[in-house]
């Protein structure tokens, strides 16, 4: 007999659903974390904190006299401003070494010329995770791209097939039963209303999500066109119209490239919009040579566009302005809106708490799913393969979702409690998401689900909570000191932690008296 | 705190058209709604909605601010729809009330303008 449309969608939502929420539940956690990346890499460099930026002029004027001295053969100098990432106070510079590799070095923005010398990922793992499932480089790790990919496909695929199974859409909008007699019933409302109202948030950040990064989900083009080079289509469709490099060895040697301290000062002469508060980075090529140029790029705008900043370019010798330039190609705008519409790089802390809010009621709407799937299968189990086959599902979804919380905050706790001298630091920041991972995968394998649940759910809690204590045990990170002196962005991490905390541990409170009678769940609710 | 009015209007909005559904009318009074009031609730939820677009395209201009305006009518209501299965009346008032506050931050909002 031939199943009906709604029989495929609902196949189609329940098994896509099933095996890809596995991915996408975590996807959706460190996404949502990831929101504030730039101020978790604060927060994990406690030593360097930043409080009032210096000037730039001071600044480039160290890194001028920095790269003179580090890189004076370099055949080219990048320094990244601290207005190019405004949320994380850093002066990055980087060059190429004797051995032609890039080379970089970080420094404090506010002018003391501190080195940055704690190996941290800060809050980068959470990206990479979130968009390639770990830390390789992108190109080396196709796979966990391409299974994100997957994921957001099935995830758009899953939203249109949720709404073709879900028939009450409109009936049911606002419907929420706890007193139904079917636990079904219950997790089934609780599915719909978290899918059906932000559902077009989540089809903007999937969707945007994919498009931003369709080169490398559809790498045919960038092979046909660019030999498979990626940063030749990045040039093409960014900086279509930079020069050529001209080689050293055919150059004739010149004078020292002037004071970039000054080219400064120039160029925002020559171009009004382009001033120094909102300075990017500057790129110097052959620096003390007859043909450098010195190039300057505005930071992101905070807009939609958000790389769409005007730049300069002069001769490194004469100081003449070779080329300025206030508008990109048509296709990077395009790819600025997607990018800026998916990280939320415009519109400012609050937009991003609107962001992260949405992020975890989609994380959670996924995880109702997932559970749905076992309650609403396991009473109804046909064969001894079925039953075996549920409760493997039921320690996966564990796993899955409660395990990756408690991953993420054993992450964040070994950013703080690793020894700042330690070598390989960050790499093991790292490994302990791993492990604290295999342990939640190890304890969901030996404990009844329900007791799996609720002892890892309580776990995350605590960690939760008492991650602002660990601020106590390095400098400047009393959570209470954070916020006297003002310094939100930092305190803003150790805050959220502790309302996760309390979310997660009233979730696991309500677990634990998931299966009670409904006096006794009474009790146990206002007793614990 | 702008953003604070439009989900205050979202919230409200929803609570409006919510209780002009039948069911919800039974959870919050007993007994249905006539038809008139069915239909001034659903125009006045329509207009709060609407009401939430302009604290963020204050904030944001019109482009962002509607992506904000998605998210707060995505997240409002979630904070209607659980409190509502366990306490109907009392989360209706709030729906009530955060429409009040709502029209008067903005009213005072034009003004100070």
């Amino acid at each position: 007999m031939a199943k009906s449309f709604t029989q495929n969608m609902s196949w189609l939502h329940t098994w896509s659903g099933l095996f890809f929420g596995w991915l996408l539940v975590p996807i959706f956690i460190t996404g949502s974390i990831c929101v504030y990346w730039f101020e978790i890499s604060v927060w994990a460099r406690p030593e360097n904190h930043v409080m009032r930026e210096a000037e730039p002029a001071a600044l480039v004027e160290f890194s001028e006299a920095y790269l003179k001295k580090t890189a004076p053969d370099s055949r080219f100098w990048k320094i990244g401003l601290p207005a190019t990432n405004a949320r994380d106070p850093i002066l990055y510079l980087s060059w190429m070494d004797k051995q032609g590799k890039l080379a970089r070095a970080q420094f404090n923005a506010d002018g003391s010329g501190d080195p940055i010398r704690t190996d941290t990922i800060g809050g980068r793992f959470f990206v990479n995770f979130h968009y390639i499932l770990n830390d390789l480089p992108r190109q080396k790790n196709s796979i966990g791209l391409l299974l994100v990919g997957a994921a957001s496909i099935v995830f758009l695929a899953g939203v249109i097939s949720g709404v073709v199974v879900h028939k009450r859409i409109f009936k049911d909008f606002f419907t929420f039963r706890p007193q139904a007699k079917s636990r079904q019933r219950t997790w089934l409302d609780a599915h719909n209303v978290l899918s059906v109202l932000p559902l077009p948030f989540h089809f903007l950040i999937v969707l945007t999500g994919m498009a931003y990064l369709c080169y490398a989900y559809i790498p045919s083009g960038i092979a046909t066109l660019y030999k498979g080079s990626e940063p030749a289509f990045r040039v093409s469709a960014d900086f279509s119209q930079d020069s050529e490099l001209v080689d050293p060895a055919k150059a004739t040697p010149g004078p020292i490239a002037p004071n970039l301290a000054l080219a400064l000062l120039h160029d925002r002469a020559v171009a009004g919009e382009l001033r120094p508060e909102v300075m990017g980075y500057i790129v110097v090529r052959d620096p003390g040579r007859a043909n450098a140029v010195v190039e300057m790029f505005g930071a992101h705008r905070q807009g939609i566009f958000i790389t769409n900043s005007p730049r300069v370019a002069f001769d490194g010798v004469s100081g003449r302005v070779i080329r300025a330039m206030h508008a990109r190609p048509p296709i990077s705008e395009t790819w600025d809106v997607i990018a800026g519409l998916h990280m939320a790089f415009f519109g400012g802390g609050l937009m991003r708490l609107l962001y992260l809010v949405s992020g975890v009621a989609g994380a959670v709407m996924m995880a109702t799913g997932q559970l749905l799937f076992t309650i609403k299968r396991r009473e109804q189990a046909v064969s001894p393969a079925a039953e075996r086959f549920y409760a493997i599902v039921d320690r996966i979804n564990v796993a899955t979702m409660a395990g990756a919380c408690f991953a993420c905050i054993a992450h964040l706790w070994a950013i703080r409690l690793l020894p700042f001298e330690m070598a390989g630091r960050a790499a093991w920041e790292v490994n302990v998401f791993w492990f604290a991972w295999a342990l939640a995968f190890l304890h969901a394998a030996l404990r009844p689900p329900k007791a799996a649940w609720v002892e890892q759910l309580a776990a995350t809690a605590v960690l939760c909570v008492f991650l602002p204590v660990l601020g106590y045990l390095v400098p400047n990170s009393g959570l209470l000191d954070m916020i006297a002196r003002g310094d939100w962005k930092t305190a803003g991490v150790d805050l959220a932690s502790l309302g996760c905390g309390l979310f997660i541990g009233w979730m696991a409170l309500l677990l634990s008296g998931e299966r009670l009678p409904r006096a006794a769940r009474k009790s146990s609710l206002v007793g614990a | 705190m702008l953003i604070v009015v439009s989900l205050l209007a979202a919230f409200s909005g929803f609570s409006a058209i919510c209780v002009s559904m039948r069911k919800h009318q039974r959870e919050v009074w007993k007994k249905p709604l006539d038809r008139r009031s069915v239909v001034a609730l659903r125009l006045a939820g329509c207009a709060l909605l609407a009401l939430a677009w302009w604290p963020c395209a204050a904030i944001w201009g019109l482009g962002m601010g509607t992506v904000a305006w998605v998210c707060c009518v995505g997240l409002a209501p979630i904070a209607l729809v659980f409190p509502l299965a366990y306490a109907p009346k009392p989360s209706a008032l709030a729906g009530g009330v955060a429409g009040a506050l709502a029209v008067v931050a903005s009213l005072g909002a034009l003004l100070v303008h």
